[in-house]
């Protein structure tokens, strides 16, 4: 007989990880990340035995993502963002580079969450138009209008980028 | 500077948070969520009881008897996407608690131009009626009992019909204004009908077991009237008003704007208690826009939600309809690229399963769900 805590464990310990990392630019916040995979995985956990081969990532990234730009969800913790950044070195660490990673965060934390959503799927997942549309359950017009949007706002608050927003949406 | 900045820019962002393991606290946290839907349930099913055995011996003025059908849905549509993740098992470990039963159950009613629909999840879409003359305004004036066995429209030669789901027979109720567009009958949740006779007349209800109709204190002003327990809604009774109105005082106990933001509503096309409070499935147009006309708006495009005595979006994506609520759920219809899907709703507005509609319903617009 199957042993569904030791599937589902070694299924949370693989996908975790790119979870947490997209969770914490959409939410802007390690904390909030942390419990918004937590809950997309304890649905996923409740729904193991009816979802279909092979799915359960796509589940998964599905119900996190709908958590986040639910209409209703009723939020235990505002949204906020920290004004440091975590000590763990990136890629590019130096003051510039640490000075435009906090813009970045600002700026997205000042997109909606449909746009913030998006702008992650869109340009942190590499997902096109219809593969964004079927994540978030809205039609690829309705991407097109959030991409187009946020990045005119992420255009505004980050000037070195707007080369990189032509012909994006 | 390509797309690519963007992306570097994302990673490294990104990077900053660290792996933690979740699999312990997700499978707590599951568990104390069964738990509660569970005790949710029970509670519910207690009070549905009650109710029931309540409003039996006091109140049921219906038909009664009649069996709903109710299929078992398909599994949760979830698009394919590669994973090398271990499959989750078909079979149930031991000892492990039932999860509760999340699937959409009941049935869906339409309308086309000249027909009413019905679809049950797990069966094809069966015509129930098709009107042999355009003066049955199926589109624009049918509606569904609260118990799936009935269907009432108005004919424009100036009869309220009814129509037994159950053998098909179609009788003429009784007399009620001629090209009545904008007073379409309504159901009350004990299969009673609220309609009246005469143009800017008392409204009443028609009782099917009695057959007679009792004429209520109040003239509403609106149209295309919603009833959620003893309270009528129409839009009306001023301008870019929803109005509700009790059916047994009389009185308006509701009057809220349906400017909400930059949209207004032109017609309640669905009315329901939702999980956090009263819910209108509303057809909306700019705020600014030209209003309606006395014909039903059918889209249900829009979510307003009753909030103290103001009416708030709740802002939902590609609605193209809203149905009512299950057992605390709320069940919407929504496009796609190629037709429509239900979603069954938590409280929290997270789908919890969604359905494709089947072939032969593109072009029908829902106006009914029943558990």
């Amino acid at each position: 007989m199957p042993d569904i805590a030791a599937e589902f464990t070694e299924f949370a310990r693989t996908n975790t990880p790119s979870l947490l990392r997209a969770a914490y630019l959409i939410t802007g916040d390690g904390h909030l990340a942390e419990d918004l995979v937590q809950t997309a995985l304890a649905r996923t956990h409740r729904a193991w035995r009816r979802i279909e081969e092979g799915n359960a990532s796509a589940y998964t990234r599905k119900i996190m993502y709908h958590l986040q730009v639910s209409w209703w969800r009723r939020r235990k913790v505002n949204e906020q963002l920290s004004d440091t950044i975590a000590d763990k070195p990136t890629k590019g660490d130096s003051a510039e580079d640490v000075a435009l990673q906090l813009t970045v965060r600002k700026a997205l934390m000042g997109l909606s969450k449909m746009q913030r959503a998006v702008v992650v799927l869109r340009f942190f997942e590499d997902r096109d138009v219809a593969e964004t549309a079927e994540i978030l359950a809205c039609s690829t017009g309705t991407v097109k209008t959030h991409t187009f949007r946020a990045l005119g706002q992420l255009r505004k608050a980050l000037p070195e980028l707007a080369d990189s927003m032509k012909g994006s949406v | 500077m390509s797309t690519e900045r963007l992306r570097d820019i994302l990673r490294n962002s990104a990077d900053e948070m660290d792996a933690v393991d979740l699999a312990a606290s997700a499978m707590k946290q599951s568990r104390q969520m069964t738990v509660r839907r569970a005790a949710v349930g029970a509670t519910l099913a207690v009070a549905l009881l009650a109710g029931g055995i309540f409003g039996a011996a006091n109140f049921w003025k219906g038909p009664g008897g009649g069996d709903v059908d109710v299929a078992e849905s398909a599994s949760p549509s979830v698009s394919a996407t590669t994973s090398a993740s271990p499959a989750p098992s078909g079979s149930q470990r031991a000892g492990e608690a039932a999860p509760p039963k999340e699937h959409i159950e009941g049935t869906f009613y339409y309308v086309t131009s000249s027909a009413l629909m019905s679809w049950t999840p797990g069966s094809a879409p069966r015509t129930l009626f098709t009107a042999g003359s355009s003066d049955d305004d199926i589109l624009g004036t049918a509606n569904v009992s609260p118990d799936g066995r009935y269907a009432a429209w108005n004919n424009m030669k100036g009869k309220l019909r009814l129509l037994d789901l159950n053998s098909g027979d179609v009788r003429d109720l009784m007399d009620i204004p001629t090209s009545e567009y904008c007073f379409d009958p309504a159901w009350t949740s004990d299969g009673r009908i609220l309609t009246h006779k005469e143009q800017g007349g008392r409204a009443g209800l028609y009782d099917i077991d009695a057959r007679s109709f009792t004429e209520l204190p109040m003239v509403m002003q609106g149209c295309h009237p919603r009833i959620v327990g003893s309270t009528a809604y129409v839009i009306g009774g001023g301008v870019d008003k929803i109005s509700g109105y009790d059916l047994g005082t009389g009185e308006v106990t509701t009057q809220v704007s349906t400017v909400v933001g930059s949209r207004r509503a032109l017609d309640i096309t669905a009315a329901f208690a939702g999980p956090s409070g009263l819910i209108f499935a509303v057809t909306t147009n700019d705020a600014d826009g030209t209003r309606g006309d006395v014909g039903r708006g059918l889209v249900g495009d829009s979510l307003f939600e009753l909030r103290g005595n103001k009416c708030v979006d709740l802002d939902v994506e590609s609605m193209d309809g809203g149905f009512g609520a299950q057992n605390g759920l709320m069940v919407l219809r929504q496009k796609t690229g190629g037709g429509h899907r239900v979603v069954l709703q938590g409280g929290d507005g997270v789908p919890i399963e969604t359905l494709d509609e089947p072939d032969g319903l593109g072009e029908a617009y829902a106006i009914a769900y029943n558990p």
